[in-house]
């Protein structure tokens, strides 16, 4: 027992490390940053490059690595990035890290290639020095870790809240227009902060290396188990978040004892930060009387399509044209490309959840790609193990994700912003090690067989034919979607979007709203996640990850959360991009698709509304500009709130 | 601050430069797509010659290779991509098969299943290849895909599709991993034994496949008599310290270690196994046999690893023939487990190739291969019997080599070692 509790406090060190610099970066600059070990381990490359490749003394390689390039992309990382989400909404913030951490691994695999590195040396260099702790040897790494981790808790809880520039910083965060009048340049202190904050990222990527390696699977899971650690030191307090991980270390390496080991169990000790953060995240917005920071984190920042600014007969002539094109698809494209498109369509479903939760209802949900999953093993389980007909199967993957969409929304009631993110991932990665992990369904990473659905003695087998029917599945949700929105349900939205609290005065329910939101997305997800694994003949484990769950958020979010149209957008291009790069280009170009969708995501901190609305408003005006007419001035459709930019008034126009 | 205006807002953007990339980025795709589309669409079988099947012209053969370039798996696999190149090119060099030049497409399924398949169809249906070599953890992406498509997939077995699918076939029929999905052999036991081992220590990762290659490495040592010290099963997902199976190892007097776990967690388990005093008389890795890995700088000596080909250091004429192919026609020439397991996927290929005569076709390519009997690969793997006794199961014989001196010394003077008694161990 006393072994494995000294184990537990060197795991609960490593999370600390990471957790700590989680923590910093959020109470200096209020971005939870999703990069964060993207860019720990991009330092950790450059110090392996330095130390091992290049044979610089450790101390040469630490001070370059940790203390110039760690603190050099932090400054590029605000002005490029950073500066500008500031004052955008958590949505767009979210969307924006979490590109940045797709966009990271294959700059790193450009950078340094992608040679094999086996056991790469830290900070403690190669040496074999031990220190019995209690029994229990310890190394030179270990130790490092540990110590580092006190250091860094303490040194940067004092330095926050006694010295002047502690002070400023978390000033300039909470109050940049009273710290500005105070003489404080703001800009400056922000800069500064994410460049300590990085060089923190960077001293946890080349502490860590000794336990990850170069790994970026490993590290990047590592840093999000850390994030239990930030939310039980509620983002705030750097000694609670360090105490915290030292207990989930020890709740983790000591859990082995109570748990049940078996092929039924091998996910449950993964399942142990998860658990930790959902808990925490339900006791401490138990006793809190209201969701906090529910104005900003309403508010997505982001409109629909500016549907009404064209001139009727400008839309119906593009609606009518966009429909002729996408129902003659199959007359134009063939082969497999057309495939491609149709599981692009049935991933365009799944998308439609993320326009109802998040477009619609503005709230942040990495549990749509479980509800996905949900869908698919029941489809599964039902039409191959229980003999179900197919279609009946697929429909009751919709049903079945319901249940676990208001079980999500019941605690998520109370979260908002980051902490409904949080808790939404933590429930993924539960799915993720527990419902994937069962033999039954797992089969060896192969997943469960779906078959195509039958419509009498007419089976969906032709690419054809299924794109149809996925389109009109699409069509159908779409439009539900659409009609939505000018029901009282969905005006009911705009005003909670707006200000929940007067929503509530009114006398409206924003609870039951709120179930059904979640229900109907769950639903809809469900419904995808089942046509989806239909489409593939199987619903396999690697394809509902949780860690992919968070790039669909980001692709979804960059092309437009709150459009029908950029649901199948997001969804083909997801599909199509990939193939065309591998395809036409040379293995060379194979990494680009992935930047891309990166560079997209960071590109909201332009565009927040998505690269679909600003690309026909960009359209729009080149055409006005050429046909030498006036042009549609850009407004949001009469009715319909304007919501720019989070902090700001909403709009209605005249 | 004022509220900024829509129209202020537009205008804005269309100075960010970075949404500017990512716009033409997204339009140049789509345009890219249409084009696609129509040449995808109407690629048909090649013609001319007398002869002409799926994939093959009077003048060329065309064939595809699906690995994992990008993504997680990328760095380990994509060897793979260079392996089958090599071989191919070599080919080429040497006339062809039948006066035809072999024509590589190679496809990156990005380490995920959704995109397996369409890397599958890509080859199959925009390339109409004439066979498949593949190495990649996603096999089950296209795996039923390419079953219905009936043409011969040549690759390294180490997923189910190897074993549940007769047109999937491992360069030397069997699967190397630690058991089949219904049994192991006492293979492992046997090698465990001889090192002395009395009580075992295996650990997989916190996934039900790890879960079963540990299980399967246990069963195994325990067929032939030795103890299970500790069998762990349930490693948590991005573990990062392995003090605490140390420990238990310790606690449970271990003396041999059986590790299929990827070759960097498997050296910081023997680490923190040294570390906690744990003195094993063999490590046995499943994975890790890569030059690479000497230079990894921690403590390797005495590690033992599978080896599912005739190990380099043997240094025979085909070793030389791989070696010169790899660094006249990849990028990086690197040998290793993965270029390897490449190359023999691609001259099974060859072999299906040459033996279908003169007019291959996807069925008698796939019909050769099934038939070939006491199979080589120029002396690289044990002589081999294609056909259904040996498709997919677990291996009853294994190359092994064992770190001494910061060098691969294969075990047993170079020859595989094998149980003798091969009847199944069902666990």
């Amino acid at each position: 027992m006393t072994a494995l509790i000294i184990a537990g406090l060197v795991t609960g060190s490593i999370y600390a490390i990471s957790a700590l610099g989680l923590v910093l970066t959020y109470v200096s600059s209020r971005v939870f940053n999703f990069a964060h070990g993207a860019v720990g381990l991009l330092v950790a490359w450059c110090f392996y490059q330095f130390n091992t490749v290049w044979h610089w003394p450790i101390w040469a390689a630490a001070t370059v690595s940790i203390v110039v390039i760690g603190p050099l992309l932090g400054l590029i990382m605000w002005a490029v990035l950073f500066r500008r989400l500031a004052h955008a909404a958590p949505l767009v913030r979210l969307a924006a890290t979490i590109g940045l951490s797709v966009v990271v691994p294959p700059v790193i695999v450009l950078v340094f290639g992608t040679d094999l590195v086996y056991r790469p040396t830290g900070l403690a260099g190669s040496s074999t020095e031990l220190v019995d702790v209690l029994g229990v040897n310890l190394n030179l790494s270990q130790l490092m870790v540990v110590g580092i981790a006190v250091v860094v808790a303490v040194g940067m809880g004092l330095l926050l809240r006694y010295t002047t520039l502690g002070l400023t910083m978390r000033a300039s965060v909470d109050s940049p227009t009273v710290a500005a009048l105070h003489g404080t340049n703001t800009d400056l202190v922000t800069a500064g902060a994410w460049m300590i904050g990085s060089l923190l990222a960077g001293l946890s990527g080349v502490l860590l290396i000794p336990f990850l390696g170069l790994e970026t699977g490993d590290f990047l899971l590592a840093f999000i188990a850390s994030f239990a650690a930030a939310v039980i030191g509620r983002m705030r307090s750097l000694p609670v978040t360090f105490v915290g991980a030292l207990v989930l270390g020890v709740v983790q390496e000591t859990s082995v004892l109570y748990l049940p080991q078996g092929a039924q169990f091998t996910g449950l000790r993964s399942c142990v930060p998860f658990v930790l953060m959902v808990l925490v995240l339900v006791i401490y917005n138990y006793w809190r009387p209201e969701p906090a920071d529910t104005a900003r984190a309403m508010d997505t920042g982001e409109t629909g399509l500016p549907r009404a600014v064209m001139r009727p007969v400008t839309r119906r002539a593009v609606w009518t044209v966009g429909g002729v094109v996408v129902l003659a698809l199959p007359l134009i494209v063939g082969g497999f490309w057309l495939g491609l498109i149709a599981l692009g369509v049935t991933l365009g479903v799944i998308f439609l959840s993320y326009t109802l939760i998040t477009g619609m209802g503005a709230m942040i949900s990495l549990a749509q790609i479980s509800f996905a999953a949900i869908g698919a093993l029941t489809a599964g389980e039902l039409a191959t193990l229980q003999g179900w007909p197919v279609a009946l199967a697929i429909l009751a993957g919709g049903v079945v994700a319901v249940p676990f969409g208001l079980l999500i929304a019941l605690p998520a009631m109370r979260w908002a912003g980051l902490y409904l993110a949080l808790g939404t991932l933590a429930f993924a990665f539960l799915v993720d090690n527990l419902l994937f992990k069962l033999p039954r369904y797992d089969d060896y990473g192969s997943g469960i067989a779906v078959d195509r659905p039958t419509l009498g003695s007419f089976t969906f087998d032709s690419d054809t034919s299924f794109f149809y029917l996925a389109l009109v599945v699409f069509a159908i949700i779409g439009i539900v979607v659409v009609r939505l929105r000018s029901t009282t349900t969905g005006l009911l939205f705009g005003a909670i979007r707006g200000s929940e609290r007067a929503t509530t005065s009114m006398g409206f329910s924003v609870v039951r709203a709120k179930l059904t939101l979640f229900a109907g997305s769950a639903f809809v997800a469900g419904l995808g996640g089942a046509l989806y694994a239909s489409y593939l003949g199987r619903a396999a484990p690697q394809q509902f990850a949780a860690t992919v769950g968070l790039i669909w958020l980001a692709v979804i979010v960059t092309v437009g959360a709150r459009s029908v149209t950029a649901a199948l957008l997001a969804g083909v291009l997801f599909t199509v991009m990939p193939q065309l790069f591998s395809f036409y280009l040379s293995q060379q170009w194979q990494d680009v698709p992935a930047i891309l969708f990166g560079l997209g995501a960071i590109g909201l901190a332009n565009e927040p509304r998505g690269v679909l609305v600003h690309a026909t408003s960009t359209i729009r005006r080149l055409l006005a500009r050429f046909t030498g007419g006036t042009d549609v001035p850009d407004r949001p459709p009469p009715g319909e709130p304007e919501l720019v930019t989070a902090g700001r008034a909403t709009r209605s126009t005249p | 601050m004022s509220p900024k205006k829509w129209s202020e807002d537009v205008s804005h953007t269309i100075t960010g430069r970075s949404t500017r990339l990512g716009i033409l980025a997204m339009a140049a795709c789509l345009t890219a797509a249409t084009a696609a589309a129509c040449a995808g669409g109407g690629s048909a079988a090649n013609g001319g010659g007398s002869c002409s099947s799926d994939g093959v012209s009077a003048s060329e053969i065309q064939l595809g290779a699906i690995t994992s370039l990008s993504g997680a798996n990328g760095p380990a696999f994509s060897p793979f991509a260079d392996g089958v190149k090599a071989r191919i090119e070599a080919q080429d060099a040497e006339g062809g098969v039948g006066g035809r030049k072999l024509v590589l497409s190679t496809s990156d399924d990005g380490s995920d299943v959704g995109r397996n398949l369409a890397a599958a169809r890509e080859l199959v249906e925009g390339r109409d290849v004439l066979g498949i070599m593949e190495g990649s953890s996603f096999a089950q992406g296209g795996g039923d895909y390419l079953k219905r498509q009936g043409l011969a997939v040549t690759g390294y077995a180490i997923n189910q599709e190897f074993e549940k699918n007769a047109n999937f076939i491992g360069y030397s029929n069997i699967q190397p991993g630690a058991s089949s999905s219904t049994a192991t052999t006492r293979l492992w036991g046997t090698y465990l034994q001889q090192h002395g081992a009395t009580t075992v220590y295996a650990v997989g990762s916190g996934t039900p496949q790890g879960a079963r290659a540990a299980t399967a490495l246990v069963a195994s040592a325990k067929a032939v008599g030795l103890r299970e010290g500790v069998l762990t099963t349930d490693l948590p997902a991005g573990t990062t310290d392995y003090t605490g199976e140390a420990q238990k190892a310790k606690q449970a007097g271990v003396d041999a270690l059986a590790l299929p776990l990827t070759p960097a967690q498997s050296l910081a388990v023997i680490a923190a196994m040294r570390q906690a005093g744990v003195a094993p008389k063999v490590s046995l890795l499943l994975s890790g046999y890569d030059p690479a890995i000497l230079k990894s700088g921690s403590s390797i000596e005495g590690i033992s690893f599978v080896v599912p080909f005739a190990p380099f250091e043997l240094g025979l004429p085909a070793h030389k023939t791989f070696a010169d192919a790899m660094a006249k026609y990849t990028d990086n020439g690197r040998s290793g487990q993965f270029s390897m397991a490449g190359w023999l996927s691609a001259d099974l290929m060859i072999a299906g190739i040459k033996g279908a005569g003169s007019c291959p076709t996807r069925d008698n390519v796939l019909s050769t291969i099934q038939g070939l009997r006491g199979y080589t690969a120029d002396g690289l793997v044990p002589s081999t019997d294609f056909g259904p006794a040996t498709h997919g199961t677990p291996p009853t014989c294994s190359y092994f080599v064992t770190i001494k001196n910061d060098a691969f010394v294969p075990d047993n003077a170079g020859k595989p070692i094998c149980t003798t008694d091969t009847s199944p161990v069902t666990f």
